[in-house]
């Protein structure tokens, strides 16, 4: 009875999907409105993703986004817990990197974009230290803030049992800070990735940033199609995975903490 | 096992307190919500601040960090690590001490088998009872064997009969390890059932300390006999054994029959809530009860106050104030008495 | 009598009207032009006034992309085109917009400007340390780019590692900046890249002898509904072309302070950022527009080479007849 019924929401909840892409099929197929050319069908977009996953156009200029993401995202992310956990558990680095912290992280990410093609130039190191901004700012907040909510009776508990600053810190605060920090994760996984194709849309030779303007300048929509859903899966598989790693490491207690 | 003193010792609403635990006592501070008990522990812990001093077995500590006072802590809200198993849990003091993992096991298993948990083991905190968190959190405090305990309302938020059970097996458990306790509660008659001493708190300030049964028969003040509930104290002339298990003692005209089994009693507490007036005679058998006369009657809170003459005997009697109006009762009017006593209190020859 | 003296003088009066009326008829057009003195006859018709002449009511919008303008064709939101051959085979072939190249408004005016102190061959534009700016993927300058690779036995894959894809203005601030070493770009931007102490080492005549610059388009929509207005186009650009060849200087006064205008409309940002820097002279303008040859002359066999040269190089899917795209009949 349960696998039934789980099959069957399953099934509810791809039911939109497929209307959609009938939907897209149809309206693609016959000429409804004015601007039609720019619309072609998912059969189209499907056959031009076959192609250019055949020939490697795509998976060449994937594996180069793929890359950048990674490595931006990461050391964002390991930079971001590290400040994020100092500001966090002293005071005093607090008070002395809020104010800073403060008056960057209201600048998109992208906003960087102009004096990082002066500093940098254009190269690898462009969309990966924007992916690094992006990335940092929000865990530094998201790791402080979870830091600072511990609840000061686990620490004084630990303090009773003989536990050192330092076991404190690892054993006690930063896993029960995870929760905060897994959400700043999270929310900075898709973000990494829509910020990169904006980078790489200002002339990296490749990355699907780049194979998108490409075909923007070639008029090719269904090229755009394909990049626009690349992103788009690629934002909720990266979302995905740190959702599963969160519910590994955590899920057990998180909710209850 | 230690003894702690605190000289002079001021924070938050306690000022100058002044206050000796004997080592091996099960010291019990009891008071209102807000006067100063959770603080006293903190600072015998080293968890806050104060001014003033601390010592334990005569050395100062005042200097000395939480995690090298040697006191375990069973915090009120009992800080069980969320993440952490209920082995882990109580094992966490032992890995903090640089305990060998072999060694930390026994020891953790042997814990758990004292407090009844073993079961328990691979649990998260937030699948267990009220009850099963209070067993881990004793258990966690108790591991890294301290010499001092301190124990903050461990029976808080438990069922009476569970609270009971803990209680019972709390001070069988303290009695066999001999330490040093301090204990904190609002509850009087819990502070009776397993202290050897109890200090009376008060916005900050010790009313009293002393035993239990000199909080009831030598109150030092208006505040302490309040609390304690204004006992009666009646003086007995005559007492003598009736059978196994019951005495008969005397105090002018009235004799009372009591559940006792030991020597001559010379005094006993009565508390006013265990006073029962009525304006009619009272059926049942004519045991403790009594033909008084009412002297005064006072409205105190909700509840009325009526002071009953019986022979050269003043009894205070308290009931709420519904049921008194019940009554046609008035000043200088006989009323009928019984002493319905739930726990005795009395003094020896 | 008198009345019919009244009579006569009303009825000349309303002759008079609708006269006047049916003279001040004018039709809306919405016409893109580049941002660049290829569209010159364009820029100097409407200084001249030469399309309230002939009964039109031209506005005049610039689009940055090549699809931004596919799609206003496409949309209907633009009539005509004055744009480069390439995006129009694009916009044609694979967004299938219903377009017909008309006429032609010049060959070449593509070129590749260096860093004298960077790059004296075209050989070094294989060296590692060589960063080029190239406009997009699929129009004319990347063509250019592809048929000096070709010409000059290029490693391929080693200048194409070099290139950095950005748009003129963009490769003005980078060569300002000390960016680049090298912009492919259409003109009048070579000239400003002269200006920033760039020298021209290639130009399109060196690599495509006959390569079509810019043509005029019209929706196929306008010829069948419109045919006088695509006339009347024709007959307005081929003036303007003829006179631009006559009037060299004139015209490139008219371009500088056209292109100034126009800039601040379409890039006013960047437009202002680099005017800042370089300001677009009548003599940077004039010395562009010599290495452009404006003409309205359009050859079947060129517009063909230039399809088979985007189906070859991947720009489009497969390649088609130059004569589905042209519709000469108005320029006879």
């Amino acid at each position: 009875m349960n696998n039934k019924s789980g099959r069957l929401q399953s099934a509810w909840g791809a039911l939109p999907v497929v209307v959609f892409i009938a939907v897209w099929e149809i309206v693609g197929r016959f000429d409804l409105f004015p601007g039609q050319f720019f619309f072609p069908p998912f059969s189209a977009v499907v056959k031009e993703f076959y192609h250019l996953t055949a020939n490697g156009v795509l998976g060449k200029n994937f594996a180069s986004s793929l890359v950048r993401v990674l490595i931006g995202l990461c050391s964002g992310s390991i930079a971001g817990i590290f400040v994020g956990v100092m500001m966090g558990w002293r005071s005093v680095i607090n008070r002395a990197l809020n104010p800073i912290i403060s008056l960057l992280y209201p600048i998109p990410a992208l906003g960087w974009l102009p004096l990082l093609m002066l500093w940098i130039g254009i190269n690898e190191m462009l969309p990966i230290t924007i992916i690094f901004i992006c990335s940092f700012f929000p865990v530094v907040y998201n790791t402080a803030t979870g830091i600072r909510n511990v609840d000061g009776r686990y620490v004084q508990a630990a303090e009773t049992l003989g536990a050192s600053n330092m076991r404190i810190l690892f054993k006690v605060v930063i896993p029960l800070a995870l929760p905060n920090i897994f959400t700043g994760l999270r929310l900075e996984a898709g973000m990494s990735w829509r910020v990169l194709i904006a980078a790489e849309m200002v002339a990296i030779p490749t990355g699907i940033g780049a194979l998108l303007m490409q075909a923007e300048s070639l008029v090719r929509v269904d090229i755009i199609m394909v990049c626009l859903i690349v992103l788009s899966v690629m934002c909720l598989l990266f979302e995905r995975v740190f959702v599963i790693m969160e519910r590994r490491l955590i899920g057990k207690w998180s909710n209850h903490a | 096992m230690p003894d702690i003193e605190l000289v002079n010792m001021s924070r938050h609403v306690c000022r100058n307190v002044n206050l000796r635990i004997m080592d091996r006592e099960i010291f019990v501070i009891v008071g209102t919500t807000g006067a100063g008990k959770t603080t006293l522990l903190n600072v015998i812990a080293g968890v806050a601040d104060y001014k003033g001093s601390v010592l334990i077995d005569g050395a100062s500590v005042d200097k000395v960090s939480p995690r090298r006072r040697g006191v375990g802590y069973l915090f009120q809200g009992l800080a069980l690590f969320p993440h952490m198993t209920v082995e882990a849990n109580i094992a966490f003091g032992l890995c903090a001490a640089g305990m060998e993992k072999s060694a930390a096991d026994r020891r953790v298993a042997s814990l758990m088998e004292m407090m009844h948990i073993k079961h328990l083991a691979h649990r998260y905190p937030h699948t267990l009872s009220g009850g099963e968190k209070k067993r881990v959190a004793l258990a966690r405090s108790l591991a890294p064997s301290p010499q001092v305990l301190l124990l903050d309302e461990p029976t808080a938020s438990l069922d009476h009969q569970t609270a009971k059970y803990l209680r019972t097996e709390l001070v069988s458990l303290l009695k066999r390890l001999e330490m040093t306790t301090v204990y904190v509660t609002h509850d009087l008659r819990e502070a009776e059932e397993i202290a050897d001493r109890i200090a009376l708190m008060s916005h900050g300030r010790i009313e009293q300390v002393s035993t239990p049964r000199d909080f009831f028969f030598d109150p030092r003040n208006e505040f302490v006999s309040e609390f304690v509930g204004m006992p009666n104290i009646i003086e007995c002339t005559r007492s003598r054994t009736l059978t196994s298990g019951l005495v008969e003692v005397v105090s002018d005209e009235m004799t009372m029959v009591l559940p006792y089994d030991g020597g001559n009693i010379r005094k006993i507490a009565i508390p006013p809530d265990d006073i029962y007036i009525s304006d009619v005679k009272p059926p049942g058998p004519a045991l403790n009860r009594f033909t008084g006369k009412v002297v005064e009657i006072s409205r105190y809170g909700s509840n009325v106050r009526v002071r009953v003459s019986i022979g050269k005997n003043r009894l205070l009697a308290e009931l709420p104030a519904s049921a008194f109006d019940e009554l046609s009762l008035e000043e200088g009017k006989d009323v009928h008495v019984v002493i319905k006593l739930r726990r005795l209190r009395y003094v020896e020859s | 009598m008198k009345y019919l003296k009244m009579f006569c003088l009303a009825l000349t009066l309303v002759c008079l009207v609708s006269f006047a009326t049916h003279a001040k008829e004018e039709f809306a057009i919405n016409i893109a032009v580049e941002f660049t003195d290829h569209a010159a006859s364009a820029y100097v018709a409407q200084n001249k006034g030469w399309f309230e002449e002939e009964g039109l009511k031209p506005t005049f919008y610039s689009y940055v992309t090549g699809m931004s303008l596919a799609a206003a064709l496409g949309r209907g939101d633009i009539q005509a085109a004055y744009m480069c051959l390439l995006p129009a085979i694009n916009a044609y072939a694979n967004a299938k917009v219903p377009i017909k190249v008309v006429t032609g408004l010049h060959k070449h005016g593509y070129a590749l400007t260096v860093n004298p102190d960077r790059i004296r061959t075209v050989k070094e534009l294989e060296r590692s340390d060589i960063r080029i700016g190239v406009v997009q993927v699929g129009g004319p300058v990347d063509a250019v780019l592809l048929k000096t690779i070709e010409k000059y036995g290029l490693d391929r894959s080693k200048v194409l590692h070099r290139v950095q894809r950005m748009n003129p203005p963009v490769q003005i601030m980078a060569i300002r900046m000390g960016k680049l070493d090298g912009s492919f770009s259409p003109e009048h931007w070579p000239a400003l890249a002269e200006e920033a102490g760039f020298k021209v080492l290639v130009r399109s005549q060196d690599v495509w002898p006959q390569m079509q610059g810019s043509v005029l388009v019209v929706k196929d929509e306008l010829i069948k509904n419109h045919p006088d207005i695509v006339r009347k186009l024709l007959k307005i650009t081929a003036k303007a072309t003829g006179w631009i060849k006559d009037n060299p200087g004139e015209a490139a006064s008219i371009m500088a302070e056209q292109l100034r205008i126009a800039g601040d409309k379409v890039f006013p940002i960047e437009a202002a950022k680099t005017a800042a820097q370089l300001v677009i002279t009548p003599s940077s303008v004039g010395r562009s527009m010599k290495r452009l040859d404006y003409t309205t002359d359009i050859d079947p066999g060129t517009i063909q080479e230039s399809i088979d040269f985007a189906a070859q190089n991947g720009y489009i899917g497969k390649g088609f007849s130059a004569h589905d795209l042209l519709d000469l009949r108005f320029s006879k």
